[in-house]
């Protein structure tokens, strides 16, 4: 199996950490709140954020559900005490039993419905405290889980920042190495935590290094064949990944509206993300 | 001929054309420049009112000469008898506008280059828009002939090309590039400066504009490719520098490429590319 060449981690942390600080910087708040979980993306944002801005302004929250594996705790723990950050850690499975109540509907942890419910309510709690301490919200997805839409809309996608966005789960581990994340961390297969036993390379139907070797194709404009040959693949395989983006592209975008005013917002009436002083 | 120049690498204000002519007095009235006089002081493309300014362009574009950020810079360039390359949009008639090039001196305004190649590709969105000029950037200056490109037109080697052939001892380019194309930038610098026997001075932007981080690594070499200053990657950076007319007669002779190209092979291209 080919892998997708290496990135220049030294470089990219430094880029990466100037991201998170000009943007907290130019929002004028206090600081990030980072949703850890245990795994390997948010262990790597949380490094960043805190190179980038110092330990007194990240806010880690640690938001377990019935399905979230019990060793989680401890590794979430063991990260922000390493990082000398905050942690808050509320257990969301009553919100999810108010919710089954509330709206008589049987829980079901295996079903798609439920488990996208646990990171919307995660979201409104992270919100919830970006508000009240003046902070933005900094999210762990990366480019693999954000190309193939492996995340959920408007639950962990809901987030101000990615500051990981852009690089792919290959090179988030070679990220973790340098910024020596907790070998406990990095040797953890990577799972979303949403049902008993989930893995995301048992959801994916690959591992990643074979998902990342198939987008770094595409993303360079290779063709289909040309990549089934150079991985020495089949081409189903390519289009299978192929057809995971094309599937997901609606949770990329915003909102999808319709275009009727001279301009619209989300298509083309375009500003900067700062607001400029007067001339 | 020795001649100064400063590379201004700096972090443009996101349409905010006050905070960059700030910036720009600053740097104007550093020692360096105040106690050399006629040192020519170079920012990157779109200094005056930041790369990325999206739809608010179409506010912030003046005519050039006679809106006030040149007036502006002007006078920066008066108070601290100083020269000042700089980049802004530049309106023209109702509805056209030129990614622009001026060059200002203490006694006035004395030229302007317009960009020929406008990039719409990958994150780039410049014809949405800015017109292509239709002149090639030389300026009769105090320091003799200046030639002036904008970013993406150094991926034109007619552009430099013509520069050289025009008389230029000395093309500045000036850029607003993401980190993305650096490798493209650091081949061509040299390439250019060595094929065409000319001085190249390239002053980029720094830093992260909304979404783009700017790689800065501004340079300047001689016409033997030489590299004479190279400024930080991805922050704002300065440096001063000297060059010297004498070099490229000098290296006129030793590489004579400007009497060797055949004109016939113009007006071929010309004649091929109309048809592709």
């Amino acid at each position: 199996m080919k892998t997708i060449p290496p990135i220049d981690v030294e470089q990219i942390t430094k880029l990466i950490e100037e991201f998170i600080r000009i943007r907290v910087k130019e929002s004028g708040l206090n600081g990030v709140v980072i949703g850890v979980s245990g795994g390997i993306d948010s262990a790597v944002v949380t490094t960043l954020a805190v190179r980038a801005l110092g330990p007194e302004r990240v806010f880690a929250l640690f938001l377990p559900s019935g399905t979230t594996p019990s060793e989680d705790l401890a590794d979430v723990t063991n990260l922000c005490k390493i990082l000398g950050i905050n942690l808050k850690v509320i257990d969301i499975q009553n919100i999810i039993h108010s919710v089954s109540t509330e709206i008589k509907e049987k829980e079901d942890s295996n079903r798609l419905e439920w488990m996208n419910l646990k990171p919307r309510i995660r979201q409104t709690i992270w919100y919830f405290y970006a508000n009240k301490m003046n902070c933005l919200i900094c999210g762990g997805g990366n480019k693999s889980e954000l190309m193939i839409g492996y995340y959920t809309k408007y639950g962990d996608g809901a987030v101000d920042l990615l500051p990981i966005g852009d690089i792919y789960k290959t090179h988030v581990y070679q990220l973790a190495k340098y910024l020596k994340i907790p070998k406990k961390i990095l040797m953890k297969a990577p799972s979303a935590g949403l049902s008993e036993n989930q893995t995301d390379e048992t959801e994916i139907g690959m591992s990643y290094d074979l998902l990342d070797a198939i987008l770094f194709g595409l993303e360079h404009f290779q063709t289909e064949s040309d990549i089934a040959n150079l991985l020495e693949i089949s081409i189903e395989r390519v289009k299978e990944v192929k057809s995971m983006l094309y599937s997901s592209e609606h949770k990329r975008r915003g909102p999808i509206l319709l275009k009727l005013g001279v301009r619209t917002p989300n298509i083309d009436w375009r500003i900067p993300l700062v607001e400029p002083s007067e001339f | 001929m020795k001649f100064q120049i400063a590379l201004a690498q700096i972090k443009s204000f996101q349409a905010d054309p006050k905070k960059n002519l700030d910036q720009i007095q600053k740097i104007c009235s550093k020692s360096e420049i105040v106690s050399h006089s006629n040192t020519i002081v170079v920012f990157p493309e779109l200094s005056v009112t930041g790369y990325l300014m999206h739809d608010d362009i179409f506010e912030l574009a003046q005519p050039t000469p006679q809106g006030s950020y040149c007036e502006k810079l002007v006078k920066i360039a008066s108070q601290n008898s100083c020269f000042i390359v700089a980049g802004m949009p530049e309106s023209s008639l109702p509805g056209l506008i030129y990614n622009t090039a001026i060059l200002v001196g203490p006694e006035g305004f004395l030229g302007k280059a317009r960009k020929i190649m406008i990039p719409n590709h990958s994150v780039f969105n410049e014809r949405r828009y800015f017109r292509s000029a239709t002149q090639i950037g030389i300026l009769d200056t105090p320091f003799g002939k200046l030639g002036l490109q904008i970013c993406y037109d150094i991926f034109s080697p007619e552009v430099t090309r013509a520069h050289a052939f025009l008389g230029a001892h000395t093309s500045i380019c000036i850029s607003a590039s993401p980190g993305i194309r650096r490798h493209y930038f650091e081949a061509f610098i040299p390439s250019r400066a060595m094929e065409n026997t000319i001085n190249l001075v390239y002053v980029n932007q720094a830093g992260i504009q909304d979404d783009l981080i700017f790689w800065g690594g501004s340079e300047a070499r001689n016409a033997a490719g030489k590299q004479i200053v190279k400024l930080k990657y991805n922050e704002p950076d300065f440096g001063v520098i000297t060059l010297d007319t004498e070099v490229v007669r000098q290296s006129k002779h030793f590489v004579p490429t400007l009497r060797d190209v055949p004109p016939w092979m113009y007006s071929k291209l010309e004649l091929e590319s109309r048809e592709l």
